[in-house]
């Protein structure tokens, strides 16, 4: 497990437990300490980062990827992770490519 | 071809697919006519009622999969109304036609030159395949396949 400890001095309420699958990857992503402030797209920023992904032009095309949470594409990336995970302290998402098709 | 490596590698990460929690959306069974190949009958999240059974086979475990859907009476593999239509599925051709699979590369050699469209191979395939058709499914799924 990957686990990435921040914000350590946050007081726990302000806190949830992130887990965050990218399908080619074996091992999740985990935050236990993710802010509930935080933004999908400062997470998206972090998850990118984590599996060493890059989005934007490359060879043939323009890499792109997706947030999924409970298996819907989350389009309105301003959202807090607060804001989804109305129940519990916990919020798992899944990182996903477009792929392209022919 | 398989080799001993991969057939280890494919009944470890079988038992590592079915622990995972979106497992529970599916039911997996081993495609034993094949070394490296599976049955996974999944639904989209928008159409609970309609379930579809994916063949999904490896003829080299670092290469792109097979993806066939079967129906689910006769066994086919080129029925049309046994393919769910989602992004990049073609039913009437009885192939997906997209960068994780055999048939799209067939299609599409082309593919294979760009650092674009190339097939990266995942740590583990068979969660991979199954993550990305439900997430296609649940996410570009627009009913069921016609002749």
């Amino acid at each position: 497990m990957n686990d990435i400890v921040s914000g350590g001095n946050a007081a726990n309420e302000d806190t949830l437990v992130l887990r965050a699958r990218y399908a080619p990857a074996k091992q999740p992503f985990v935050d236990p300490h993710t802010a509930i402030s935080e933004t999908l797209q400062s997470v998206k920023s972090r998850l990118l980062s984590h599996f060493k992904l890059t989005e934007g032009s490359v060879d043939g095309g323009n890499k792109s990827y997706q947030l999924s949470f409970e298996d819907i594409v989350q389009t309105d990336l301003s959202v807090t992770v607060g804001s989804l995970a109305k129940h519990g302290k916990q919020l798992e998402l899944l990182l996903v490519e477009q792929f392209t098709q022919g | 071809m398989a080799t001993e490596f991969d057939l280890m590698l494919f009944e470890q990460h079988l038992a590592e697919t079915l622990e995972l929690p979106a497992a529970a959306r599916w039911s997996i069974e081993r495609d034993k006519s094949v070394p490296l190949g599976l049955f996974a009958t999944l639904h989209p999240r928008t159409a609970p009622q309609e379930f579809y059974k994916a063949r999904i086979r490896w003829k080299d475990y670092c290469t792109p999969f097979s993806l066939k859907f079967i129906n689910m009476e006769t066994g086919s593999d080129t029925d049309a109304c046994a393919w769910p239509n989602f992004e990049g599925s073609r039913p009437q051709a009885f192939l997906a036609c997209t960068t994780f699979t055999e048939e799209g590369h067939g299609l599409h050699p082309e593919w294979e030159q760009s650092a674009f469209n190339r097939y990266k191979t995942p740590e583990q395939p068979q969660i991979f395949a199954l993550l990305t058709l439900q997430h296609l499914l649940d996410n570009t799924y627009q009913g069921r396949g016609h002749p």
